[in-house]
């Protein structure tokens, strides 16, 4: 075959060559897909109309407006949040995705084209912060960044490498860790970072499963956010060599890091007596991402579970523009 | 007579959307087909978008566009389909294709095996953007439209997938001959 010349006649060829028929039944399932499938409601250009109506005086005026009122927004918001503990943070403003943002992921979860809702989420704020949501959020110091939702009060913290997020204390927590890493293999309870876990959802959780003294459960495929992985849920075996005392005197072992290792956020522990579910994700170009649900009580993690299904339902990850 | 049926359509009628969808679902699974090299996951795809443009149908304001529109969601849903199939799949290696050298008898088919796998090495838009251009016979303006992209970005995108596929043909060569020089 010479290429250089018959490329394309060679793929006109080829591409002419390919089943030329549904098979039976394909329009029966169509229409059962939708009769079961609401339709959408046009939305009338009503801007367009309206905008028609106003003079060239009153669209300056409103431009105007929107600019005080954005650069207003854009010095205030800073302060909005609380970055160390204890200080009082303002109250979350409520934010909900627009419908636009729901088409564009149901109509294609692939398209890199950011929806809108990331336009309309909040970032979440370095440090430590009392109040989060309900609302949509963006963690956007890692990529791909994740826009997610929260329907009820969390309290959260995060860093360059993930974040953090809990409702009613810190006993039910989701955790999220990009480019996680196995920490204080060998019973050493020195708390370093260790080596990268795998590039692969499939490396990380063998990496994890395969340290002493944790029982897990067999690995399940699994898709959040767009992105494919799969999930365990593990918990300390009876006779754990690698467990450590935590502050509070309970048994418990760091499971996974994140990679600067800088701040708390950056560490999932598993407790005596607990079991975490850990999806690991696949990023792409070798990157993976952890999210970790965490009771700190063994029996509660499937309550956990339902409670943080819709968050975890929510989560977009894309790529920035 | 078809836009009636589009406007019937988006008005909730479904019969009216099964007549629409009925002459036109074995050219949208060939375009699937093609892209994703896969039947079972071809139906899947144009199953998946037919529902989308039933749920979105009535905010189609030109009845006249239907076409073009399906065949946008339909490359969009399969280039959704196989970006997460080559996630999947990413460690996975293509298993050389073992037999007798090709003699002239066998050469078309050495050809169309050659293809296949220098395709599937494509990113999935550019697998697109070539089934759009040399099954589906659009030009750079068709493209656009259909990828929603500007004209000359579409015609820069054909130029590289054809350059894309001709580097995949190379080294799918390169790693025959490897082989054979192995054995």
């Amino acid at each position: 075959m010479n290429r250089e010349f018959d490329l394309e006649a060679s793929l006109d060829r080829w591409m002419a060559d390919g089943p030329a028929t549904v098979s039976d039944g394909f329009i029966d399932a169509v229409s059962d897909r939708i009769s079961r499938r609401r339709q959408r409601r046009a939305r009338p250009d009503l801007w367009r109309q309206s905008v028609m109506q106003i003079g060239r005086k009153q669209l300056s005026l409103a431009a105007g407006i929107l600019a005080v009122a954005a650069a207003v927004a854009l010095v205030v918001r800073p302060f909005g949040f609380a970055t160390t503990p204890g200080a009082t943070p303002s109250p979350a403003p409520i934010v909900t995705p627009s419908d636009r943002a729901t088409q564009t992921t149901n109509a294609d979860p692939s398209i890199s084209t950011p929806p809108s809702s990331a336009a309309a989420a909040l970032p979440l704020p370095a440090g430590f912060t009392t109040d989060l949501g309900p609302g949509t959020f963006m963690f956007n110091r890692a990529q791909p960044r994740l826009v997610f939702k929260l329907t009820g009060a969390y309290s959260g913290s995060s860093d360059a490498t993930g974040f953090r997020i809990s409702r009613g204390g810190f006993n039910a927590e989701i955790v999220v860790l990009y480019d996680p890493r196995i920490p204080s293999r060998g019973g050493s309870c020195k708390r370093t970072a260790g080596a990268q876990a795998g590039t692969t959802p499939a490396d990380v959780i063998a990496d994890l499963t395969q340290q002493v003294g944790l029982e897990a459960s067999q690995a399940e495929p699994v898709s959040i956010g767009g992105l494919p992985g799969v999930f365990v849920d593990v918990e300390l075996s009876k006779d754990a060599p690698d467990a450590c005392l935590s502050h509070a005197g309970q048994t418990n072992m760091q499971l996974l890091t994140a990679g600067t290792f800088t701040a708390d956020p950056a560490t999932v522990h598993l407790d005596d007596n607990a079991r975490i579910r850990v999806y690991v994700l696949d990023a792409g170009q070798g990157r993976t991402i952890a999210i970790a649900i965490n009771t700190h009580r063994g029996t509660a993690l499937y309550v956990l579970l339902a409670d943080a299904k819709p968050v975890i339902e929510s989560f977009a990850f894309e790529l920035a523009p | 007579m078809d836009s009636n049926l589009v406007g019937e359509a988006r008005h909730g009628d479904q019969e009216a959307f099964i007549a629409l969808i009925r002459p036109r679902s074995n050219r949208l699974l060939a375009i699937a087909h093609r892209i994703l090299r896969d039947f079972d996951r071809a139906e899947d795809a144009v199953q998946d978008a037919l529902e989308i443009a039933w749920r979105d149908l009535p905010g189609l304001r030109d009845p006249d566009r239907f076409d073009a529109w399906l065949r946008k969601l339909l490359v969009r849903v399969c280039i959704g389909q196989a970006t997460r199939e080559r996630r999947r799949s990413a460690n996975l290696r293509l298993l050389p294709i073992n037999g007798p050298a090709a003699p002239d008898d066998l050469a078309g088919i050495a050809d169309r095996d050659q293809l296949e796998r220098g395709f599937r090495r494509l990113a999935p838009d550019q697998r697109a953007i070539l089934v759009l251009h040399h099954f589906e016979g659009y030009g750079p303006a068709e493209i656009a439209d259909v990828l929603g992209i500007p004209a000359g970005t579409a015609r820069s995108r054909l130029h590289f997938a054809h350059r894309a596929m001709r580097a995949a043909l190379e080294a799918d060569a390169r790693v025959a001959v490897a082989q054979g020089l192995s054995t």
